[in-house]
């Protein structure tokens, strides 16, 4: 059943009872005055007309409901719907209307309802029971309440709570720095230490303000240095970004990114352990300069390089000194701070020493644009002499490098420098980069490359002579044609010991080089495979990953044709031969034995009294 | 002493009539409709018999170390690079060797591989900007479960700007498409066949095009769907040129044939389920119209019911 509350029209001619409905669509109804073709009595029939409230307003009606009293008696049996009985037709109207308009309600039955065709979804007709009209005559529904003043912001906030929003305004950043020593402090209140991951804290020499040590990085739609990166303790960073020099005579002296005081004119906070004493940001302003020599470290210039002349040629205490300056004439940045490079030196929870090193260059107003580097890099101080960062304890760690070592000598135990296996880097024409440029390799990561030889074949059987052995040279890690002999088990193998060293092995087929007239020289291996066959050791719960082999397995020997190809060489006669690389990572894990222990079977017996229970 | 029942068992009556009595009529047309009516009911419904079904697999993607990139560089002239040592003997000064990092990311361990991350870095002198690039990556597609379906499949990742691009971003979910429906158990062995024949020396092998066309006319295929691919712009000079590509494999809805016994189930579950009111309503209609003798018959109590029992002994007290 459906109820539709109502408002009372007036009545007019003593018989037509008028009403409304604007239950969210209207609802009018009007009595109309029939006779009844058996009996002069007077019948009330209802018309109404439904309506959402737009369609109302213009005085358009498009939904019709008659009660079906209004059918004549003709009609009842052409119209649809018209099918009613005299006699329930002259009881209906007779009686029922006025009794139930006495009673301010009256109901149509379902079957006393007829609708035409109409697409407004503001009413659904019901699919069974009654339409109940009532007069209520309830002025409050035709209006609007009136609005109460909203006069507190919890009375604003009230809406985005329903919707578990927060207002619609820029939302401050997180991680101001008294938070971040508010989380230090709550991971150990009594003892507070760095952990991994916690922001590093500089002092700025001229006014003593608490900052985050943070260097420039690029955003993610362009290269440009534009956002600062945070360096945090025992995370190692690396940043790469460009400055655009489109206005360098200003910018040269005035972008702190090209002076080399802003990355040295600050102390280290050396450890967390200040902060019990001094828990905010403001109140190291007004801390003497031997209370700040206790509880900071100072950033130690270790390494200049000026790469214009490619030299160490600035003493390091000369440093500071060296500001940016401007050659109009030559339209050049002179001693502009091409990269940075920190090293913390740590020991436990605390950092020791702050090294950091620092390569100049010309910014040349040509060039479009100027590129700087940044680095940080953690060195334990417990294991002086080591500063080969470890691949993780004691399985190595996904991405981490692997550990490999070249035994000089097998038969003496001597001490096997580490170093991480690597692949030759790529210089930017695609060549076989020198030491410098190494690609390394990350431990569970594929991969496939190749670089290029360049290969002077103005005589063909003279490059032919020197071909493997450049190629050779090229394929090793440093250029030296020796090849890692051992590479470490786990990601924490030492150099100290020869504990944990497995070799490695080499599959080559050898076959003698030869040159063929007029240009091809036979039998040359062009590439190497480094497979890497590791497996998951330890708790199923806490595997530990153990390289448990390595194998260089070098391409069948193939013939290289000493010719410059279609085209021609890029450069004079120097012909590039490709060497090509591949490293891959199997997973020889062995799963757990489904080993279970025989259940103990029962022997189920009937009580020994069962049939003496007395 | 009160009494209770301790077993109960049904008395057997028999009815009999000759085979041409209205009464075997009669039981000949309950037994029609009793088998009759499901199976109709069962022609009728074509739902019943079905021909196709969806299945749901994680299919086993396989890198199959083989890419193919060509950078377009200002000023029209481009670079070229792949994994196939022949095709970069034949690109010559096009040649620009590179480096490729992948790893297949198994998130749950069950040996089935969910994405695969695939880094490539070109190195670029400091006269050479990227404009745009088309980078192919090729795959082994592998169904096993309810069919054995392998193809050789190729993702292509293609991106061309007004600016010079440094660095490009995508992450893209691999979708399999099919033209038409598998069969069940049944090797394709035709898609087997590699897109690429890497021995050749003929440039044409290579073509792109040929390639994505020797793949749309298969029956199924692949398509990598990239929602926001990010082109990042200003490029550093001699930085390497950086495309990384993070893609998808999950679980895949795949068209396929039922088998026999799939539809033989089907039907028979149907036919079950619509004999069990037709049994009843003609067990009911047996049992009054025996009970009430509308028809002539002969009534026999079985062996096993009391009359019978009673009968059988009654001379012997």
């Amino acid at each position: 059943m459906q109820f539709l509350y109502g408002w009372e029209l007036d009545d007019i001619d003593g018989c037509t009872v008028g009403w409304r409905s604007l239950d969210h669509y209207a609802f009018n109804c009007f009595t109309e005055r029939r006779y009844s073709s058996n009996s002069n009595r007077k019948c009330n029939a209802f018309h109404c007309s439904i309506s959402d409230g737009i369609n109302s307003r213009a005085g358009f009606t498009s939904r019709k409901y008659h009660h079906k009293d209004a059918c004549n008696y003709a009609d009842s049996s052409s119209k649809p719907g018209c099918k009613i009985s005299r006699a329930s037709f002259s009881a209906d109207c007779g009686a029922e209307l006025h009794n139930d308009l006495a009673h301010r309600e009256i109901c149509f039955s379902e079957g006393l309802l007829l609708q035409n065709s109409s697409i407004l979804p503001s009413f659904r007709r019901p699919s069974s029971g009654d339409v109940c009209l009532i007069y209520d005559n309830n002025p409050q529904r035709l209006f609007y309440q009136e609005p109460a003043a909203v006069d507190s912001t919890a009375q604003y906030d009230a809406p985005w709570k329903a919707r578990n929003l927060k207002s619609p305004i820029f939302q401050s950043s997180p991680g101001s720095l008294d938070e971040d020593i508010t989380r230090i402090l709550q991971h150990s209140p009594s003892s507070p230490a760095f952990k991994v991951g916690d922001p590093i804290f500089t002092i700025r020499n001229t006014d003593r303000s608490l900052r985050k040590l943070q260097f420039p990085s690029s955003g993610s739609f362009s290269t440009r240095c534009v956002a600062p990166e945070a360096i945090n303790f025992l995370t190692p960073a690396d940043s790469l970004c460009s400055h655009a020099v489109d206005r360098l005579a200003t910018d040269c002296v005035e972008n702190p990114f090209f002076q080399i005081n802003s990355f040295i004119n600050f102390d280290v906070i050396r450890s967390a352990a200040v902060f019990s004493a001094i828990n905010t940001s403001a109140d190291f302003a007004s801390i003497t300069d031997s209370a700040l020599r206790t509880f900071t470290v100072p950033v130690h210039l270790t390494g200049i390089l000026d790469t214009a002349r490619n030299v160490y040629a600035v003493r390091a205490e000369n440093a500071p000194t060296l500001i940016p300056s401007f050659s109009a004439a030559t339209n050049t940045c002179l001693n502009a701070v091409k990269g940075v490079a920190y090293t913390f030196v740590y020991d436990g929870s605390s950092i020791t020493a702050v090294n950091l090193s620092v390569v100049f260059a010309s910014i040349r107003g040509s060039n479009g644009s100027f590129e700087q580097s940044f680095q940080a890099s953690f060195v334990s101080a417990t294991i002086p002499g080591d500063e080969l960062v470890r691949s993780g304890n004691p399985g190595y760690l996904d991405g981490s490098a692997v550990l490999v070592a070249t035994v000089l000598d097998p038969t003496v135990n001597q001490s096997m420098p580490a170093d991480y296996l690597a692949l030759p880097g790529l210089s930017p024409d695609g060549g076989c980069g020198n030491a410098d440029q190494l690609e390394r390799i990350s431990f569970g990561e594929n991969m496939q490359m190749s670089c290029t030889v360049l290969v002077d074949v103005r005589d063909p059987s003279m490059a032919c002579l020197t071909l493997q052995t450049q190629l050779m040279a090229a394929m090793s890690i440093n250029g030296s044609g020796n090849f890692p002999t051992n590479v470490g088990v786990y990601g924490n193998s030492t150099r100290f010991s020869a504990d944990g060293w497995i070799p490695i092995l080499r599959q080559i087929t050898t076959a003698d080089m030869s040159f063929v007239p007029p240009n091809i020289c036979r039998n040359i291996v062009t590439g190497v495979s480094i497979e890497v066959a590791s497996s998951k050791v330890g708790f199923l719960s806490n595997p530990q990953a153990k390289i448990t082999g390595v194998l260089y397995r070098f391409t069948d020997p193939v013939d290289v044709v000493l010719e410059c190809p279609f085209g021609g060489c890029k450069t004079g006669t120097l012909l590039p031969v490709e060497v090509q690389f591949a490293v891959s990572f199997n997973d020889f894990t062995k799963s757990a034995v489904d080993l279970r222990s025989l259940q103990p079977s029962t022997s189920r017996f009937l009580p020994t009294d069962f049939f003496s229970p007395y | 002493m009160s009494y209770f029942t301790v077993h109960r068992e049904d008395v057997y009556k028999d009815y009999k009539a000759s085979p041409l009595s209205a009464a075997a009529i009669f039981q000949l047309v309950l037994f029609a409709i009793t088998i009759g009516a499901p199976i109709a009911l069962v022609a009728v419904n074509p739902d019943i018999w079905p021909m196709y079904t969806t299945v749901y697999e994680q299919p086993f993607v396989r890198y199959q170390q083989m890419v193919i990139v060509h950078l377009d560089l200002a000023g029209g002239s481009s670079l070229a690079w792949s994994t196939i040592p022949q095709y970069n003997r034949l690109m010559g000064r096009t040649l620009r060797s590179s480096r490729l990092k992948t790893k297949e990311i198994d998130i749950n361990g069950d040996k089935i591989p969910d994405a695969f991350s695939i880094t490539l870095d070109v190195p670029l002198t400091a006269q050479e900007q990227v404009f745009g690039f088309t980078f192919l990556v090729f795959f082994d597609f592998i169904l096993q479960k309810r069919t054995f379906f392998e193809m050789s499949t190729v993702v292509s990742l293609q991106h061309s700007a007004a600016s010079a691009g440094a660095d490009y971003f995508a992450d893209g979910t691999l979708r399999f498409v099919q033209k038409d429906s598998l069969r069940p158990g049944f090797s394709d062995y035709i898609n087997k066949d590699p897109l690429v024949n890497i021995s050749s020396a003929d440039i044409s092998d290579y073509n792109v095009a040929s390639i994505v066309r020797r793949v749309a006319t298969r029956n199924a295929s692949t398509v990598l769907d990239v929602s926001m691919p990010i082109w990042t712009t200003t490029p550093v000079p001699t930085q390497p040129f950086h495309i990384e590509a993070n893609i998808h494999f999950p679980v895949q809805s795949i068209w396929m044939q039922t088998t026999v016994l799939h539809r033989l189930t089907t039907a028979g579950a149907a036919f079950t389920f619509w004999l069990l009111p037709f049994w009843l309503f003609c067990w009911y209609l047996r049992r009054m119209v025996f009970s009430s003798g509308a028809l002539f018959l002969v009534q026999d109590s079985s062996k096993y019911s009391m009359k019978s029992y009673f009968t059988a002994n009654s001379g012997k007290e």
